[in-house]
């Protein structure tokens, strides 16, 4: 194999895209030649940029408040994103719609609620207890102060192991 | 409807996605619950804002659940997901205007990158999170179309049939974008950072 076939492959092979016949065409190429063991080296430099950064962990009750949003017929799309923490001046939500959301929600997790309680007695029904639905304005509430103060208490341990980018794939 | 739930073999994706159709609640929320770590991890690389991670996550389930019938069970449920997802979170860069306009310069039609042989590693004196945040602020200011793919590559790492497969692209496109953007990325780098980016000279 010379240069010009070795080159466009190098990338891929960095990206462990190669099949293994080609792999093998490959290596003795980037063994004999500088040049494109170089180019191979400056490939996989990148990957050291890449660092798995502070996790930010999922609220308690996340997928049984979405799952009730959904069946409530909430579509997303409509709703806005709330701003970025920096910013304040666009997060007033007007109460009343607020309450009579939560309510709407609530009473539709109600009837979730029952109808799972009667037809379920699998751990996964827990998540879905009457007390719940009850405090879910206020838990909806907090949702974002729970958020934070995870997050801020995972903060520095909340570090995993970077991924190698020194050797190859 | 079965009680399938009360089977002990954990429920394949496909069974949920046809439960929660036919009104079972909590058959999408065991999906939620299956995939919610995953994308709340794909967020975070798009933002590092628990806010604002917690809105798409929950906007892209949202999203899920309304066209749920238009799942075609032809890709894994996750690949479908995902691409909710990105789009997703696409909408809210835009809408957040954080950024690059595309007009500016339409990335697709810049000539291939000359090959960049400089080998470009974090100075050793930088803690692993200074890394982590000038490779976000480098992403930050990349055309969407080359920071979707290095994250997913990158930080997500997928194969480029699995780009291929969420962006709905060739996987030819996959290559050439992916090698577009990190020679993108690695210019930026070293114009923005010089003093970080080790072994310049090769
Ligand atoms: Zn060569």
């Amino acid at each position: 194999m010379n240069c010009e076939h070795a080159r466009p492959l190098v990338p891929l092979y960095v990206d462990g895209e190669l099949t293994s016949v080609q792999s093998a065409e490959l290596r003795p190429h980037l063994l004999s030649c500088p040049a494109c063991r170089g180019l191979a080296q400056a490939e996989q430099s990148l990957h050291a940029w890449f660092v798995p950064t502070a996790e930010i962990p999922v609220p308690t009750g996340f997928a049984a408040h979405v799952a009730r949003r959904a069946v409530a017929g909430d579509t997303g799309s409509k709703r806005p994103f709330a701003p970025a923490e920096s910013s304040n001046h666009e997060h007033s939500e007007p109460i009343l719609q607020f309450v009579l959301h939560a309510l709407a929600v609530a009473a539709i997790a109600l009837v979730v609620v029952s109808i799972a309680m009667r037809r379920l007695d699998q751990p996964a029904a827990e998540e879905l207890k009457a007390h719940e639905s009850q405090a879910l304005d206020a838990s909806l509430f907090a949702l974002d102060q729970i958020n934070r103060e995870e997050l801020r208490a995972v903060g520095t341990n909340g570090l995993q192991g970077t991924r190698d980018g020194s050797s190859g794939r | 409807m079965a009680l399938k739930l009360v089977q002990e073999a954990p429920l394949q994706d496909a069974d949920l996605v046809r439960e929660a159709i036919a009104g079972n609640p909590l058959s999408f929320q065991l999906l939620v619950e299956r995939y919610q770590g995953r994308l709340f991890a794909l967020a975070r690389h798009y933002t590092s804002s628990p806010v604002e991670v917690e809105d798409i996550v929950q906007d892209t389930f949202l999203k899920a659940y309304s066209r749920l019938d238009t799942f075609q069970h032809q890709s894994a449920f996750y690949t479908w997901l995902y691409r909710i997802a990105t789009n997703t979170v696409l909408d809210f860069l835009k809408r957040r205007g954080r950024c690059p306009v595309q007009a500016v310069e339409d990335p697709e039609l810049v000539g291939s990158p000359e090959t960049d042989h400089r080998i470009v590693r974090p100075d050793a004196r930088l803690e692993r999170q200074e890394v982590a945040e000038i490779t976000h602020t480098i992403l930050e200011g990349m055309p969407e179309i080359f920071r979707t793919v290095l994250i997913m590559r990158e930080l997500e790492d997928m194969a480029y049939q699995e780009i291929a497969d969420v962006l709905d692209i060739s996987i030819g496109t996959v290559e050439s974008r992916l090698f577009r953007a990190r020679a993108r990325f690695k210019e930026k780098l070293v114009t923005q950072y010089p003093e970080f980016a080790q072994g310049l000279n090769e």
